[in-house]
């Protein structure tokens, strides 16, 4: 049995790589594709669109895990890089004339291209320096979309035209969320596939001790840069979605502190695990839509849910119910007997 | 054989199922509460549903985030017009129902999704909303455009300038009722170089390094463009700065005595208390935002003295007029407050244009109406929609002056003006 | 001339102002290896205790300046015990920077929504308890608050930096920051250094609030947290981890921003800090005056 995660240990989650893990998920995995393909015949229009808006969010969970949870890179570019993918989609269909499909795949693309340029830019920061650095380089796209107005629109923001899915135009909300689920499966599929072999346990290698992986001939740049070069895939693909489900685009959707609420996402449902950016984004993001009652009242909230999790599950929702239940209650009582001030 | 033990995934798997039940749940209670429709995802065209029930108005609001000081002010406002409309039978003998959505003005994907929810799944049939114009862009683009629901927002932004932005049909029924930042700037040069005495010598723009400092020098420029003036002195200010010795510095040794300030409060501030730092009196000419009740407690009266600022209402806070009617309006909901006011004048109008509409009220029936004439209103005076005029409704300010008042202050109107130039693409002379 | 002088004054005041937020934050990490994302909080609730003190109960503003330094130390122990103290049982290498980077951050994440339902996000004034004028030498132009904000930073960070470098707790300090193992083995007492460092940093920013309330200001909840920004930038550059990089670092950017402003753009001014920050670190991972000893 793999050992209990006490803390946001990437390489502690390496042993469950070994054995694959399709057969494991496999039932589950099916049960939960066959409640997905029944949504739309569940709920209503409005709510599948805020449905989608989460589902969307795999994805971001997916390139944050990769980058930071496998790799150990820690950046805060989610958001900016969204905005490429989204305002790049917006202009090759607009302007180019591209179809959906194209202009998606053609916006991830170059988004893919900037994490490669990214990585020129920090493969040899670390820490402190580069989480900085990608605060800057982000708050610098945020400021090119608001300025770039013949491309961005500017402040006021850009409405996507254009868009047609499967010939509807404009799309109805079930076809929209065919096209984000299918892309977020296939997602789901292709980080499965390059984590459970080899090269999740060169990223999670790198993570742990960059020295030694040098030492075992591995090259880290070259990893590195990789690793950021398909994280940023993933988060223009999420952006280039985003544009057609919202059919709207601002400067102020990508700012930082979107970024900072993706980065919630991984932490609360578990970094370097497999499952925990899926389980991470579905609950993270539902929350703000479940507490869209509380008027005012959702940062406080939210701050307090993330402590708790942090807190009494800091293994991440990835660990499965039961060890939930079992960590929540040790946990408690650690707190309970440091408070009546013996050593915990 | 013994029982293997479960591997870890499984569980893993069973906690995304349950997380995902957990959501379905949700969202499934979500579709059962409201008056959902199956029927695709077209923007609908309002409430035809339901012709003998309540008609439906919806108001998205700022409920949170940096700017929830806006619905603070626009909610009581809109919900007590509600009330009171009720409270006299309603309009065409149905009653008025308000529904609330959150569109937070520093992002438009919630924009996006309020008006869904209160237009598609809430079938309101017209809206009294919001201050912000990257939220009125967004959802005017996405959900209003091609359909008859109209939008009436007391925004300074967000006007369309596209070539057809003064046909409806195409690019969405939202009318804005207060100046675009362009016209406010229009408007103080008009007042300055008018009635209001000041002969400027010298111009000089303080304008933010966003949209609302960059309309409001468009329109700096448009009436200098169309008057022969000379080209003004021109410095930018980040919105969130709190220091402006540069640009102070700069504006001043140009030899400049009149700026127009295009900024937010924290600029503001700065500016004023730069000038009186260094001795320097020009006048200061404020757009709409530019300045509020703590821009004034922030800085001792000499520093405001010659601060010019404006108000779409027709007098000032304090006159008795106004006074007695948000006492009014406070019996339908206590919460409105002085700041709140100007917010009454977007749904009274509103109400206007559904009376008119008449009893069989449809979408073409209350398109129609908006033609039918101006509308009078104690908030703003006569307002009147045209056919083949951008939507910018209201294009007039009062404005006014500050004056110590123990620890607050005390507005003194100077003066009321319109702007006597069109600016292309947003604004017809009257 | 007269002109460049003022460009570089209000580049020195502001500067000034960030050195002691940079100190807060740099004292904090150099005892626990923590980053306190919610030190904008403790500057903003600064500003509002300030506001208090002066509107609510006029005082004068010397003996709120005096009294900071409690409100502050209390706010900076209140900090530690909420989003550090639970976490360091289990922290090691990488991941204590993770995971203090999410509790800080949801601190200052729930700091800002509380204070916007207490507080009008519309902005409170606070008006100077100085006279706004200019004391004029020669080409010098500069106003009493401005020399009050100079001279109270300049203690405060000479204080700061002599305790760091020349007592017995500095250096145990100094020690923790390099081995908190080894130094705790040579008598150091980590819990109480740590609490010693939360609580100092806390003085310093409801000090920075003070500062920021003296000309005269609009206080909004979202008031302090811009600042982190320019502040970790002039960290960083300085060599992150040492007070004396953190303050040069902090009055050069602050100084070159306003010069851009004054001599080439006041439109494009805002990005100064950024692009600093790229050009220096893709050129110098370790800052300026940074040595290569980032195990963070």
């Amino acid at each position: 049995m793999a050992p209990v995660q006490t803390e946001f240990t990437p390489a502690a989650a390496a042993s469950d790589v070994r054995t694959p893990e399709s057969r494991r998920l496999g039932r589950p995995v099916v049960h939960v594709l066959w409640l997905a393909l029944l949504l739309p015949y569940l709920l209503g229009p409005v709510p599948l669109f805020k449905v989608t808006s989460v589902v969307l969010l795999i994805l971001v969970a997916i390139g944050y895990n990769l980058i930071i949870g496998y790799a150990g890179q820690f950046v805060v570019v989610s958001a900016a890089v969204m905005g490429v993918g989204a305002y790049a989609t917006a202009f090759f269909m607009g302007h180019w004339g591209l179809a959906v499909l194209p202009a998606i795949l053609l916006a991830a693309c170059l988004s893919g291209g900037l994490g490669a340029l990214t990585g020129l830019l920090t493969v040899r920061l670390s820490g402190i320096y580069l989480a900085l650095m990608s605060v800057g380089l982000a708050e610098a796209a945020g400021i090119v979309m608001e300025r770039w107005t013949a491309v961005t629109g500017g402040e006021n923001g850009l409405a996507v035209t254009g868009i047609s899915i499967a010939g509807q135009s404009p799309p109805s909300p079930v076809a929209m969320y065919t096209l984000v689920l299918v892309f977020t499966a296939l997602g789901i599929l292709v980080s499965w596939l390059l984590v459970s072999g080899q090269w999740g346990r060169l990223l999670k290698a790198v993570a742990h001790n960059e020295l030694a992986a040098r030492s075992a001939g591995i090259d880290v740049e070259a990893t590195k840069r990789t690793v950021l070069v398909v994280g940023f895939f993933y988060f223009g693909l999420a952006g280039g979605l985003s544009a057609i489900v919202n059919g709207f685009l601002a400067p102020d959707d990508f700012s930082l502190t979107v970024a900072i609420n993706h980065l919630a996402m991984v932490v609360i449902g578990g970094m370097g695990t497999f499952i925990g950016p899926i389980l991470g984004a579905i609950v993270v993001g539902g929350i703000p839509q479940l507490l869209s009652f509380s008027k005012g009242y959702e940062t406080v909230l939210f701050a307090a849910a993330v402590f708790f999790v942090v807190i009494f599950v800091p293994e991440g929702l990835a660990a499965g119910p039961r060890r939930l239940w079992r960590s929540l209650r040790r946990n408690i009582a650690l707190r309970a007997a440091a408070v009546r001030g013996s050593q915990p | 054989m013994p029982k293997r033990p479960e591997p870890r995934a499984t569980k893993a798997g069973r906690a995304t199922v349950i997380a995902v039940l957990a959501l379905l749940t949700s969202g499934a209670l979500a579709a059962c509460g409201s008056d959902s429709d199956n029927n695709g995802g077209t923007p609908s065209s309002g409430g035809t549903s339901a012709p003998k029930g309540d008609i439906v108005i919806g108001t998205i609001q700022p409920l949170t985030g940096p700017f929830k000081f806006y619905s603070d002010w626009a909610v009581p406002a809109v919900d007590a017009a509600v009330k009171k409309v009720n409270a006299s039978g309603g309009i065409n003998g149905r009653k008025v129902k308000l529904v609330e959505a959150d569109g937070d003005c520093t992002s438009g994907a919630k924009g996006v999704a309020a008006a869904r929810e209160v237009i598609n799944q809430k079938h309101a049939i017209a809206l009294a909303s919001t201050q912000c114009g990257v939220v009125v862009s967004a959802y005017n683009d996405t959900i209003l455009k091609g359909t008859k629901v109209i939008n009436f927002s007391a925004t300074g932004s967000g006007a369309n300038s596209s070539p057809d932005a003064t046909d409806p049909a195409k690019v969405g029924y939202s009318f804005y009722y207060s100046p675009n930042t362009a016209t406010q700037s229009v408007d103080l040069l008009t007042w300055a170089y008018g009635d209001g005495n000041l002969h400027p010598k010298k111009l000089g723009v303080l304008a933010g390094t966003d949209n609302y400092g960059s309309d409001a020098l468009k329109g700096v420029n448009a009436y200098v463009k169309a008057n022969n003036l000379p080209a003004p002195v021109v410095q930018k200010i980040d919105q969130t700065a709190t220091d402006a010795s540069v640009q102070v510095a700069k504006l001043k040794a140009a030899g400049v005595d009149t700026i127009v300030c295009g900024c937010y409060p924290p600029p503001t501030t700065a500016l004023l208390r730069g000038a009186l730092q260094s001795n320097w009196h020009p006048t200061v000419l404020g757009a709409l935002a530019s300045s509020g009740r703590a821009v004034f407690q922030a800085l001792p009266p000499a520093a405001y003295k010659n601060f010019y600022g404006t108000t779409t209402l027709f007098d000032v806070q304090d006159s008795p007029a106004i006074q007695a009617k948000l006492k009014e309006y406070q019996k339908y909901d206590p919460k409105l407050t002085i700041d709140g006011v100007p917010f009454i004048a977007e749904a009274e109008i509103l109400f206007e244009y559904l009376k008119r509409a008449g009893k069989d009220l449809t979408p073409d029936s209350l398109v129609n109406a908006l033609y039918t004439g101006p509308v009078d209103n104690w908030v703003l005076g006569p307002t009147e929609i045209k056919k083949g005029a951008y939507p910018q409704v209201v294009s007039g300010v009062t404005m006014l002056k500050y004056e110590q008042n123990g620890e607050d202050v005390r507005q003194v109107k100077v003066g009321r003006v319109t702007p006597q130039i069109s600016i292309p693409g947003i604004y017809n002379a009257q | 001339m007269e002109f460049f002088v003022t460009t570089v004054t209000s580049g020195l005041v502001s500067g000034a102002v960030l050195a002691l937020v940079a100190v807060g934050i740099v004292m904090v990490f150099t005892a626990t290896r923590a980053v306190n994302l919610a030190h904008g909080e403790v500057i903003t609730l600064g500003m509002y205790a300030s506001l208090i003190g002066l509107t609510h109960l006029h005082w004068s503003f010397w003996i709120v300046l005096i009294l900071m330094p409690f409100v502050g130390a209390a706010i900076g122990l209140a900090m530690e015990a909420v989003a550090f103290r639970p976490f360091i049982s289990r922290s090691g290498g990488n991941n204590a920077l993770l995971t203090i980077f999410i509790t800080t951050l949801a601190l200052s994440l729930g700091l800002q929504g509380f204070l916007t339902l207490v507080a009008d996000t519309a902005g409170t004034g606070v008006p100077s308890p100085f006279a706004i004028k200019s004391w004029n030498v020669g080409v010098l132009h500069i106003a009493p608050y401005q020399v009050l904000t100079l001279v109270v930073s300049a203690c405060l960070v000479g204080v700061m930096w002599l305790i760091v470098a020349r007592t017995q707790l500095g250096r145990a300090m100094r020690a923790i920051a390099q081995n908190a193992d080894a130094a705790a083995l040579l008598g150091a007492n980590p819990k109480l250094i740590s609490s010693i460092a939360w609580a100092a940093s806390g003085a310093l920013g409801a000090i920075v609030g003070a500062l920021l309330v003296l000309p005269g200001a609009v206080l909004t909840p979202f008031s302090g947290a811009p600042l982190l920004f320019i502040t970790f930038t002039g960290a960083v550059l300085g060599g992150f981890g040492s007070i004396g990089g953190a303050v040069v670092g902090c009055l050069f950017l602050s100084i070159a921003q306003q010069l851009f402003a004054g001599y080439v753009s006041s439109e494009w001014a805002a990005l100064v800090p950024f692009a600093i920050l790229i050009i220096v670190l893709a050129i110098r991972p370790e800052g300026l005056f940074g040595r290569n000893i980032q195990r963070v």
